[in-house]
């Protein structure tokens, strides 16, 4: 019995003192979504300035180093602080990606169920993949290069 | 994206995408169709996000046509996969009701 509850208690202090170290990284990448905290933007105050400007060139040079170091250069900075995204081109897409997704949230607006007719889950999950979707209006043609990409590469991999 | 060493971040990213919208749609599931919602949805999306990208249709019509047909199987799919939980649940107890009532030690 001492055994069993000494035991449980090294498992507990095991357990804190991991969770205590783990604290910090688990906060940034926060695994859930939360109404009381804020979540901490994605990227740097120097990575959204390249990466947004890189961005506005991708309909006309596609997700290249071309259109990075553009962005690069339109922000104020060296073509060589390209560097600072060792992924290259797919920190580029990544940008898109995660940009897109966190603007669904303020994009797509549902009235409240007060008034009038409630609009149910499925109906709700159609429109917001919808406008998801939507958002790749713009890129569309770039997006069909990389699809297409990942089509090859996953063929020659599969291989 | 292209190489296969981004591949799993795509797929978190994905994933990350799939849960967004099942938690702006209000989703407050807590059981395994948290898992196989957001599991759908991720295939749905990323078929018709390939679909839309040969889509040249008037204002993406076709590829709404193609989202609400793969959400209708969904349904179907779903509404079955339920039911077959149901029979297993049901089966699977009144199996071990039986063996019970014949003296085994379950």
């Amino acid at each position: 019995m001492h055994a069993t509850t000494r035991l449980s208690s090294t498992i507990i202090g095991t357990l804190r003192a991991s969770t205590a170290r783990a604290t910090p990284s688990f906060r940034q990448r926060c695994a859930y979504h939360s109404y009381d905290y804020a979540q901490p933007p994605p990227f740097s105050a120097a990575e959204t300035k390249i990466l947004s400007s890189a961005y506005a060139h991708v309909p006309d040079h596609g997700f290249t180093i071309d259109a990075l170091k553009l962005g690069a250069r339109d922000s104020g900075y060296l073509d060589a602080s390209t560097n600072l995204f060792p992924r290259g081109v797919f920190d580029l897409i990544n940008y898109h990606l995660v940009t897109q997704r966190l603007a669904l949230k303020d994009s797509v607006q549902f009235p409240d169920a007060n008034d009038g007719k409630r609009i149910g889950v499925g109906s709700k999950v159609r429109s917001l993949t919808l406008t998801r979707l939507r958002a790749n209006e713009p890129i569309l043609h770039r997006w069909q290069e990389v699809c297409i990409s990942v089509k090859c590469n996953v063929k020659m991999f599969a291989n | 994206m292209a190489q296969p060493t981004y591949i799993p971040p795509s797929l978190h990213e994905l994933a990350a995408l799939a849960d967004e919208i099942w938690f702006l749609a209000g989703d407050q599931s807590v059981d395994t169709s948290w898992y196989t919602k957001r599991a759908t949805l991720s295939t749905i999306y990323s078929a018709t996000e390939v679909f839309m990208t040969q889509d040249t249709s008037k204002n993406f019509a076709e590829t709404e046509q193609f989202l609400d047909n793969r959400l209708q199987d969904l349904q179907t799919v779903g509404g079955f996969m339920g039911k077959l939980g149901e029979w297993v649940n049901y089966t699977g107890h009144s199996t071990i009701n039986v063996l019970r009532s014949k003296g085994v030690r379950i």
